[in-house]
């Protein structure tokens, strides 16, 4: 019953006319994101990042949701129709894609756009119950436990973003020395700023994602030279009922699967399909043809991705952990407007919560209307050439960089990380792990410092409490299974799928 | 040519090694009392074993060459730069032609006219920006 009072006082926020405005174009945004090549969901927020400095927050997070969720659906159609997976479908081009050789595109698109709006709602409901309940377990909290589920996120996203638990974590942890300099939070001292004043608060948060996630991204893109043609087939979107049935019990599964991968730290998308597509292969009625074109290939994933999208909002909001780099950047526009995000979060400010919650179920319809009737007009922006996007992007990166202090230098700073990230790009590390070391850096430090002077310095609270210890525990796991894959030399399944297609 | 691998080690210990002794120059204090220079002390050692790590395993197992093509990222960043400076000296409108018309030099076709008309809508864009948004870029 308190929920129903809750998603009421979240609607009267979430149906202002400026709050849908701000949903829809979120949703809009999100979805040409997914569906343009190099121009990620998290350089979009980065992007848009010093826009919402001048909005309200409810209507500033609603938008910034909006584009994230949103780009795991138009996502789905650049993977089903061409083959262009970009972070988050790549399960797509399984048999999303093997559907449209078969001259099934208008059928791929519709499982996904139908299976995703089933996954975003099986999702909403995990989000509006399990965040209060995740929000009143993190009060029991220490610091020395909040720094132990730090480094296991860390881990986890090291682990699951690149296949290779070293690569992450270093990349993890030249974002936490990237965080600490500028003025040390509790001394006041200066810390690695080499006397230059514009470094006393440190590096510029958007010019770090922009340098790293824009240009370095579209000199990469540059390299390739690969022009693609646009998708030129016919959509015949209506599928028969006995196909529409074949949705259903797969769509549910990847909702079920993908809201309890998207909580845990690291788990998001990625995992969430990947383990979806798995479930289909073993449980399925058509089991067998899945990966040769099967509509439970498609709706498993497409739920579950949706779903892990909108469930990695929980530890957010209810722990004050970012899960991964775009959640991150949520994080960060929180704490541009004075909140912390917290156990306490959703005592203080219910109407942010709720508010963001009920955007949701608006996001979604909007959703089901722009990847469903409307697709076929969308897909017409593949015709836009790449000479024509990456300049544009290039004066939204500098405009964004720009705009946060009215300052130059900020884009000297976003040239300099370009190039830092084209080399790190180059050298086959992934830059998302990087993206949330450096927000998480100087958090990390502050519950390590205040966990060892509560402490008196005695280094066994960080593996003697039940929560940290437990943490310890699984972190030895995955450290254990890492070098277990290393010594026998058995990769694992996903990932070297994951690689195979971002190489593709 | 260096290996992918070896270069991720060499790139990881040169952003460590610096860091760990700049760590080392500031108060590291007690871990009864942290200083300042002891979670950067701590974390660019981690990070030094990972490079290191790296570093023995490009050795052991052979990995692809690393390419890179700087000519792309440096006309990229030339535009940025000349962005930068034009808006800080002249305006924002006229460091966003310099931007379309520099960058596209590093696409795979060069069109004048289609500069001009992508110069044109972004500086309409920039404007609207201003208005809309309340950001003061300096359009004119």
């Amino acid at each position: 019953m308190e929920v129903l009072q809750n998603l009421a006082l979240g609607f009267e926020h979430a149906l202002t006319w400026q709050n849908i405005l701000y949903c829809a174009a979120g949703c809009f945004i999100g979805t040409l994101v997914g569906l343009l090549p190099g121009l990620g969901p998290l350089a979009t927020i980065s992007l848009l990042l010093p826009l919402t400095y001048n909005m309200d927050l409810g209507g500033a997070l609603i938008m910034l949701a909006g584009i994230y969720y949103g780009a795991q659906y138009g996502d789905s159609v650049s993977a089903i129709t061409m083959k262009i997976p970009h972070a988050s479908s790549i399960v797509a081009c399984i048999d999303g894609h093997q559907l449209s050789l078969k001259g099934k595109t208008g059928l791929a698109l519709f499982t996904a756009g139908i299976s995703s709006f089933i996954g975003g709602t099986v999702a909403i409901v995990a989000l509006t119950t399990l965040a209060p309940m995740l929000g009143n377990v993190a009060l029991l909290f220490t610091p020395a436990d909040y720094c132990m589920l730090m480094l296991f996120g860390f881990c986890c996203v090291s682990f699951i973003t690149t296949g290779n638990l070293v690569n992450g974590l270093a990349m993890c942890l030249v974002g936490v020395l990237l965080g600490q300099v500028g003025l040390d939070i509790e001394t006041g001292s200066q810390r690695f700023t080499f006397g230059m004043p514009m470094l006393l608060d440190g590096f510029n948060l958007i010019a770090i994602a922009l340098g790293c996630f824009g240009l370095a991204e579209i000199a990469k893109n540059l390299d390739s030279k690969s022009d693609r043609s646009p998708f030129n087939g016919v959509i015949k979107l209506i599928p028969t009922w006995p196909e529409f049935k074949r949705i259903i019990p797969s769509a549910l599964r990847g909702s079920f699967v993908g809201s309890f991968l998207g909580v845990l730290p690291g788990g998001g998308t990625v995992l969430a399909q990947f383990a979806a597509y798995g479930v289909e292969k073993k449980v399925s009625k058509y089991k067998d043809e899945i990966g040769s074109g099967a509509i439970e290939g498609v709706a498993g994933y497409a739920a579950a991705d949706e779903a892990a999208a909108r469930t990695s909002f929980i530890p957010l909001m209810s722990l004050g952990i970012p899960e991964n780099a775009v959640m991150a950047l949520m994080m960060a526009a929180f704490i541009s407007k004075g909140i912390t995000p917290g156990p306490n979060m959703i005592d203080k400010h219910p109407d942010l919560f709720w508010g963001l919650v009920a955007s949701m179920w608006i996001g979604n319809c909007f959703l089901i209307i722009l990847n469903v009737p409307l697709v076929r007009y969308l897909l017409s922006l593949f015709k836009i050439k790449y000479g024509i996007l990456f300049p544009s992007i290039l004066f939204f990166c500098c405009i964004g960089t720009f705009s946060v202090h009215n300052n130059v230098y900020d884009i000297f700073m976003t040239c300099g990380f370009g190039i830092l990230g084209y080399i790190f790009i180059r050298a086959k590390l992934d830059l998302a792990p990087l993206m949330l070391g450096f927000i998480l850096g100087p958090m990390l430090e502050e519950y390590f410092r205040r966990a060892l002077i509560i402490s008196r310095g005695d280094l066994s609270v960080f593996v003697t409490g039940p929560i940290s210890g437990t943490l310890f525990g699984l972190l030895l796991l995955i450290v254990g299974w890492q070098i277990f894959s290393a010594v026998f030399g058995k990769p694992l399944p996903q990932t070297t799928l994951l690689q195979d297609q971002n190489e593709s | 040519m260096l290996s992918q691998s070896l270069t991720r080690g060499l790139l990881l210990a040169g952003i460590a090694i610096p860091f760990g002794i700049g760590a080392l120059r500031m108060p590291v204090g007690e871990l009864s009392d942290p200083g300042p220079g002891l979670l950067p002390l701590i974390t660019s050692v981690i990070l030094l074993v990972l490079a290191i790590t790296i570093i023995v395993q490009s050795f052991i197992h052979e990995a692809p060459p690393i390419f890179l093509n700087p000519m792309n990222i440096s006309i990229i960043v030339l535009a940025m730069l000349g962005f930068a400076v034009i808006t800080n000296y002249v305006n924002m409108a006229l460091a966003v032609v310099w931007l379309v018309f520099v960058s596209t030099i590093a696409g795979t076709d060069y069109s004048w006219m289609r500069n001009v008309k992508l110069s044109a809508s972004l500086i309409v864009i920039g404007f609207l920006f201003e208005r809309t948004f309340g950001l003061n870029l300096g359009m004119l």
